[in-house]
This record gives C-alpha cells, sequence and structure tokens, in this order.
C-alpha cells in the first residue's frame, strides 16, 4: 500500500480520493477496518490481501445474501479469492452513496451473474431468486412457482427474445426502479 | 443522461442498440466462422464473437468479465464522442453518442473506432490470463497460430481503445476528468493506468506551450475542490447520532433510516435559524433594552404560560410585540427594524433554496418514466436492501420477498382484465372516496373557522379580564385542530382499504395527497382568519398571530407524543403479550414524514411573528428522536412495510 500498515500516506489518500467516490474519512475508516482483517504476517507485506473468509466476518457483509459474489466480483486475484485495500476500495465506492446509477447497475449486473458468463441466463435467475428468498427446503419455492417467475422475469426485461438478459437490458429495468439507488449501499 | 420534452430520459443503450429491430438469429451463434477453430470456440470467445460480429451495442457486453476488466459492458467507454466535450454537458461525453459497435475480431480491426464497448486496459489482463492455465483448458485442441492472432488482434483493439479514451480525457477539464474516471466501472489499478496516462501526456502537451493563465486557474480550481471536500469532511466529523442510525439502517433498512435522516436535518436547520435569529435580533434586543419588560402590574408568570403562550410571555422577547421599532445609537447604529426583517428574510430564501436544491438533486436521481410494469417481479429482486446487516431482519426480508413474489405472481395470473362493469365500480368507489375526504377536509376547516371566530368574540367580549380560565380557552382552537389532524387521517386509511388500487404507488400517493389536502387546507384557513379577522380588531395582532401559532406548535408536539406512545407502544405491548397473532405495526413512514412536514411548516409561518419559535422545535424534535428511536424489538413479530415505499433521499417530494 507504499506505507506502514497504520498509516496512509497524504498523496496515496488524495489519489483515493480521486479515484473512487470515497470522501476522507471514509477512506480512513476502511484502512483502518482493513488492517484489522489482516493476519499479523500480512501486514508488513507490501500489498496484502484480505482472505474471503476475513472479509466475510465484516457486520455489513456477514449477512448479506450475496456476500460471496461480492467478494468474488470485487476482487482481483487469480483465483478471486480475497481483495486488497485497492480492491475494498472500490467495492466500497461502489456502494457508496455518491456511485452513479451506472456503476451500481454493472456491478448490480456483475453479482447476479453467477456463472460470470456476461449474461443472467435461467440458471441466474434461479439462483438469484433462491438467494433472496431462503436456502432451507420450506422457504424456497416450487419448481412450478420457480418457472413461472422466470418466465415473468424474462418477459419484463428481456427485449430482444434471446433467453437472457444481457447488461443494457438489465439496466434499462434498472432505471425505471426509484428505489435501487438508495438499497444498493453498503457503508462502513 | 439527456432528457426528452416530456420528462423521460434518454438511455443511449437501450434506444441505440439494433437489439430493438428484433434480432431474430438464433442466440449464441458464432456470427463468424473462425477458421482456425478446431473445436466449438470456448463460451467466452462464442459470446465475445457474437458479440463482435454483430451490429448491436449491448451484445457487446456479453462480454466475459475476467481480469476483473469490467467486461464488455462499458457503456461508459463505449462511444467516441463527434464534438468537443462542452461544460454544460452533465456526462462524460462518451456516454451520450450512440453505439454503433461493430468489431471484427479477425479481418477489420481497425474499425472499433466506432465505439466498441470493450475496456481499453483490457489488454493487460487479457494477455495476463491468456498465458495462463484457463487458456490451456479453454483451448484443449486449438493450435498456437489461431491463439495468437486471436490474442493479437484483441490486444490491438484494445490498446486503439485506450489510445481513444486517454485522447477524450485530454480534452476535458480536470473537473470533468475526475468526474469521468471516477464513474469508469474498471478496477482500481486501471483506472489507475488511465490517469496516469493522461497525466503524462497532459505534461508532455504542457511543455510545449506553457499558458501561465490556464496554470493559475487549475491551481485556483484544485484548491476550491480541496476546500469543499475539506468542508464535507468536517462535517462528516461532526455527525450527529451517527451510531443510531447505522443501528437503525442495520435492522430496518433505508426507509426507515431516510425517516430519522430527515427528522436530523430539520432538527439542525432548526438549530442554525435559533442561532441567527438570536444573535441578530434577540441579543441587541436585551442589550439595549436596560430596563425591564414593561409589563402591568398584575400579570406574573404562571405555568399555563408554558401551554398557551400568552400572559407573561407575551410581554417577552418571545413575540414581535416587544420589539422596539427606533433604532439604537449606542455604540453602533444598529437599526432593529431592518434586522428584523432581514434576518427573517434572508432565513426564509436560505431554506427554500435549500428545500428546492435537494428535491431537484433527488429528483434528478430518482426519476422514472412512469409507474413500473405493474411493480413486477424484477424491481422486487432488485431492490434487495444491501444495507440492512441484522441476520433476523435479513430472514424476515426474505420471507416477506418470497410472499411478495407469490402473490404478484397470484396477481398476474388472475387480474389479467377487469370487465368494464368492475372498472366503472372501482371508479365509483375513487370518486366516492376522494369526495368524502376532500368534504371532509373542507368540513374540518369551517369548522376550524367557526371556532376562532367564536373563541375571538368570547376574547373580545372581556377583553381586560385574563383569568386562567379565559387564558384555557384560548387552548381549544389548537387542541381541535391537533385532534382533527390525527383522527382524520385514520378515516382516510379505512377508505384506503376498501378501495381497490392498480398498484401500491399509486394508493400510498392517494393518501398522502389527502393528508396534505386536509392539512393545507386548516393551515390555510387559520391564516385567512388571522390576517383578515385578528389583523383588524387588534393593534398588537401580530403578537397575537405569534401566540396563536406558539400554541398551534406546542399542541402538535403533544398529539405527536401521544399517537406515538397509542399507535406504536401500545400496540406493540397488545400485539407481544395480550394477542399476539395482531404483531407489531409497521412503521409507517410516509405519516410520520408528513407529520415532520407539518411541523416545520407551521415553525416557518410563525418565525416572522415569533422569533425565538426554532427553540421550541428544537426541544420537540430532539424529544420525538428518541421516542421515535425503534428499539431493537423482536424480529419475529416485526413486519417491515410491505408497501412500495419510495425509498427517496429526500422525503420532502413526498
Amino acid at each position: 500500500m507504499g506505507a506502514t500498515a497504520s498509516h496512509l500516506g497524504k498523496d496515496l489518500l488524495s489519489e483515493y480520493q480521486e479515484l473512487t467516490f470515497l470522501t476522507k474519512q471514509e477512506i480512513l475508516l476502511a484502512h483502518k477496518r482493513f488492517t484489522e482483517l489482516l493476519s499479523r504476517e500480512d501486514k508488513n507485506l507490501p500489498d496484502p490481501r484480505a482472505p474471503t473468509e476475513a472479509i466475510l466476518t465484516l457486520p455489513e457483509l456477514k449477512s448479506n445474501p450475496f456476500r460471496e459474489r461480492i467478494v468474488r466480483v470485487f476482487s482481483t486475484s487469480e483465483s478471486r479469492d480475497g481483495l486488497t485495500f485497492e480492491d475494498f476500495l472500490d467495492l466500497l465506492s461502489a456502494f457508496s452513496d455518491s456511485a452513479t446509477l451506472e456503476i451500481k447497475s454493472h456491478y448490480a449486473f456483475r453479482i447476479f451473474d453467477f456463472d460470470d458468463d456476461g449474461t443472467l441466463d435461467e440458471h441466474d435467475l434461479e439462483k438469484l431468486v433462491n438467494c433472496l428468498t431462503g436456502e432451507t427446503g420450506d422457504t424456497r419455492l416450487t419448481p412450478d412457482e420457480m418457472k413461472q417467475l422466470i418466465s415473468n422475469i424474462l418477459e419484463e426485461s428481456d427485449i430482444d427474445k434471446d433467453g437472457t438478459v444481457n447488461l443494457s437490458e438489465f439496466q434499462h429495468v434498472i432505471s425505471r426502479s426509484p428505489d435501487f439507488v438508495s438499497s444498493f449501499k453498503i457503508v462502513l | 443522461m439527456s432528457h426528452y420534452s416530456d420528462g423521460s430520459f434518454y438511455n443511449p443503450a437501450y434506444h441505440d442498440s439494433e437489439t430493438l429491430e428484433l434480432d431474430r438469429r438464433p442466440p449464441f451463434k458464432p456470427r463468424h466462422s473462425n477458421p482456425y477453430a478446431q473445436d466449438p470456440p470456448p463460451p467466452w470467445q462464442a459470446a465475445r464473437a457474437s458479440a463482435v460480429s454483430t451490429v448491436t451495442g449491448p451484445r457487446a457486453d456479453a462480454g466475459p468479465w475476467e481480469g476483473g476488466a469490467g467486461g464488455g459492458g462499458l457503456r461508459a467507454l463505449g462511444a467516441l464522442p463527434l464534438g468537443p466535450p462542452s461544460s454544460q454537458h452533465q456526462d462524460p461525453p462518451w456516454q451520450r453518442q450512440p453505439h454503433h459497435s461493430s468489431v471484427h475480431v479477425e479481418g477489420s480491426l481497425h474499425q472499433a473506432a466506432a465505439a466498441s464497448r470493450v475496456p481499453a486496459t483490457f489488454s493487460a489482463n487479457m494477455t495476463m490470463r491468456l498465458r495462463g492455465m484457463r487458456r490451456m483448458s479453454m483451448f484443449p485442441n486449438g493450435d498456437p497460430s489461431h491463439l495468437s492472432i486471436t490474442e493479437g488482434a484483441i490486444r490491438n483493439e484494445l490498446e486503439y481503445e485506450e489510445r481513444n479514451l486517454v485522447k477524450e480525457l485530454l480534452a476535458c477539464s480536470t473537473k470533468e476528468r475526475v468526474e469521468a474516471i471516477r464513474k469508469l466501472p474498471m478496477t482500481y489499478r486501471e483506472k489507475k493506468h488511465i490517469r496516469n496516462r493522461v497525466l503524462a501526456s497532459k505534461s508532455s502537451k504542457k511543455s510545449r506551450h506553457l499558458s501561465c493563465l490556464a496554470d493559475c486557474s487549475e491551481s485556483l480550481s484544485l484548491s476550491f475542490r480541496r476546500c469543499v471536500a475539506g468542508v464535507a469532511a468536517a462535517r462528516q466529523a461532526l455527525d450527529l447520532w451517527q451510531g443510531t442510525m447505522k443501528e437503525v439502517g442495520g435492522s430496518f433498512g433505508s426507509s426507515v433510516l431516510s425517516y430519522f435522516l430527515f427528522l436530523k436535518s430539520l432538527l439542525l436547520l432548526n438549530v442554525f435559524s435559533f442561532v441567527i435569529n438570536f444573535s441578530f435580533i434577540t441579543v441587541p434586543m436585551l442589550a439595549y433594552d436596560h430596563v425591564p419588560p414593561n409589563v402591568p402590574p398584575n400579570v406574573t408568570f404562571r405555568g399555563l404560560e408554558l401551554l398557551t403562550g400568552a400572559g407573561y410571555f407575551r410581554y417577552t422577547v418571545l413575540y414581535y410585540g416587544a420589539y422596539t421599532a427606533d433604532s439604537f445609537t449606542g455604540l453602533l447604529h444598529y437599526n432593529i427594524q431592518l434586522a428584523y426583517f432581514f434576518t427573517i428574510a434572508a432565513y426564509m430564501v436560505l431554506c427554500g433554496a435549500a428545500v428546492l436544491y435537494s428535491m431537484a438533486s433527488s429528483f434528478k436521481m430518482n426519476y422514472v418514466l412512469s409507474d413500473p410494469v405493474g411493480g413486477g417481479s424484477w424491481q422486487l429482486l432488485c431492490t434487495w436492501d444491501f444495507s440492512v446487516t441484522n441476520e433476523k431482519a435479513v430472514r424476515q426480508r426474505k420471507n416477506n420477498l418470497r410472499v411478495q413474489l407469490q402473490e404478484s405472481m397470484s396477481e398476474r395470473s388472475q387480474g389479467a382484465g377487469l370487465t368494464p362493469a368492475e372498472k366503472l365500480r372501482h371508479f365509483g368507489i375513487h370518486l366516492g372516496a376522494w369526495f368524502v375526504s376532500t368534504s371532509m377536509a373542507v368540513g374540518c376547516g369551517n369548522a376550524i373557522y367557526y371556532l376562532s371566530q367564536y373563541e375571538q368574540q368570547r376574547a373580545t367580549n372581556a377583553a381586560a379580564d385574563w383569568s386562567l380560565a379565559r387564558e384555557a380557552e384560548t387552548l381549544l382552537v389548537p387542541f381541535v385542530v391537533s385532534l382533527v389532524n390525527l383522527v382524520v387521517p385514520l378515516f382516510y386509511s379505512l377508505f384506503n382499504k376498501f378501495e381497490l388500487y392498480s398498484s401500491q404507488r399509486r394508493q400510498i400517493y392517494a393518501l398522502i395527497i389527502r393528508n396534505v389536502i386536509l392539512k393545507m387546507s386548516i393551515l390555510g384557513i387559520l391564516c385567512y382568519f388571522w390576517v383578515h379577522e385578528v389583523a383588524l380588531k387588534f393593534l398588537c395582532w401580530e403578537s397575537m398571530v405569534g401566540q396563536a401559532l406558539y400554541r398551534l406548535v406546542v399542541f402538535d408536539f403533544f398529539f405527536m407524543m401521544l399517537g406515538s406512545f397509542f399507535g406504536e407502544f401500545l400496540s406493540k405491548v397488545i400485539g407481544t403479550r395480550w394477542i399476539p397473532g395482531l404483531g407489531v405495526p409497521e412503521f409507517d413512514v410516509a405519516r410520520n414524514v408528513l407529520d415532520l412536514i407539518y411541523a416545520q411548516t407551521l415553525a416557518w409561518i410563525g418565525i416572522y411573528f415569533s422569533p425565538l419559535l426554532p427553540v421550541l422545535q428544537i426541544f420537540k424534535f430532539l424529544v420525538l428522536f428518541y421516542l421515535k428511536k425503534p428499539r431493537p424489538v423482536d424480529h419475529r413479530l416485526l413486519r417491515p412495510s410491505n408497501k412500495f415505499l419510495r425509498v427517496s433521499k429526500n422525503p420532502s417530494l413526498e
């Protein structure tokens, strides 16, 4: 991180401010919380990477149904495991108050895209619905309901009728929902 | 996004995509056959290929996300502007232009000029990925020559894109550049890379033509921006009740949180108004007025003044009447008349400007074409509240969502079409409900008018006699007003239950509009009464009006507390101990926000007649905050509001 573990340099701080939507206060708080997640040895590395398990212990992410997807999407490592501080800032920036609708919808799409293929097909949608309605057997929707729901969703949003929802169609649907921007928010 | 004249906005990706002309070709078929491929191309390449060869903007978004490069879906990078960016435009140039991508991997690579959507710095990460193990698994039988062509071709095209992006950014001013780079959906490293490239070319350009003026203005704007950022940081540091807000947001979600944020901002507004009124008007008055207030001999402070605002208070600086019309000629020449008028006027103008500004900014963020398609399932899924952190609350919300989804699906399958007879019936019911509610509002207004007149007559009949009973009579009108404001909305909610609305949103708006009509009509009638009757009868009518408003504010406070006690606390007790099946009532954000707005409107009307009224408001809001703050209840019983509430940043829009 170009500085000691406990202190961010002024240049680095202003760079972070310039490239993300976060304020100085938020960046310093993020730094503090991030270093708490690191293990003792990792703290002395130049660009430490906090492991996924540690990140998932954050109270803001602990109960979030999409927590693993979030970490995967923002991770820049080869194995998509663990976040560097810059990834962490990216995450907070996309979920911050001042991020634009485009950024939020872009990352929302990537989070919902469970198989990382660039579109939301039926399997992605099914996983999405299961994520949001409950994992256990008695809280899930029945297979019939699921099929009906997915066909409703595709009917609403699939404009080119190819059976999947791509980014533009997703962003179009999102733009008609005024609650999205205020719901898609995580603040430390 | 640019706006149409009817107010809807232009989403370039949607309108300019050719997928609107129903692309009837089967999905995911590779549009071009790669003569070098020995087996079907891997999914990522098929997606890219199909993206690449169709002349469809959005299609190109179906690129893989690997390398954290943010994939193809970069509308932000998509189009290259065809003209120089001007400072009037809000969005960075590339978001405005139509996207006509026609990127071909093989063949005309450099047709990428017309806005491919692939990120420029894809190159670094793509090559990284391509060189990795993944490539081997993806191309099990691929031959190296094919791979190198693909890799080289992609890299060239991405490099070209990056160069164009950097060129565009160079043409922007610093502020636009910073905002534009922030909006790129890329990883941090890539944004930094782009920024460094832009800065490098900028400094090389600079060394060529030195412009002193440009330099000066740059540094000035930089220091200004730093100032603004510093102010924002300071404000954040002094944040009141931050811990509580986070707790409330974590357990109850963003809509309840927005109510408390609104309450906090109103409190701060009142503190500000108190400070300026006190310092500019009251302090000079107190400092000048060496003699004690000219109180008539038989009037002393009795406890009732706190309620009625009359009696002893009448002669204090609380009201307009106590301020002299002379100007002071002590150390400074201080004209208190002007000070009074201008302070209040400036405060009102500032308030008005602040409200308009926040309305405009939240409108920009939340504007929506029209009613979303039936409040469909997609909306339900996409508006999962990410700020809820309490585990039980999350589980509760999941349950609610499941129920809502099931309901919406059954509604869809049933209520496809209503018969004309039914439609007429619904329309008739709506009309009837509106008629009844408006007539109730008008009726209450009239009743209050006559009551005020009656009370006025009683007061003038025995003008000199300020006994306790006489003063207590003045409490009648505010009592009735607050009672009406409490009871009649309950009737409105009852009507709402009988009516059948096509969407939740319309239902909430109808309820809100009726409540607003009621409150505004009562206030309007009272104002009319004051201006036309009180002003003609009394010499110091401003003080009388000030007193009346004081009483209204006090009673509004009492009834709010009472309402909160009976409405929420008692129902909670009933719901938990006596009749568990009833559950805990939802926190009705809309109604509470409306109450806050009404209270603040009273204060704004009254500030001219009683400059120290904000003190009362501050006290009121503080108590209200701690009263309404939901304690972490047992989440089995708490039902977060099922309604489609606008989680709007600025509740004053409602």
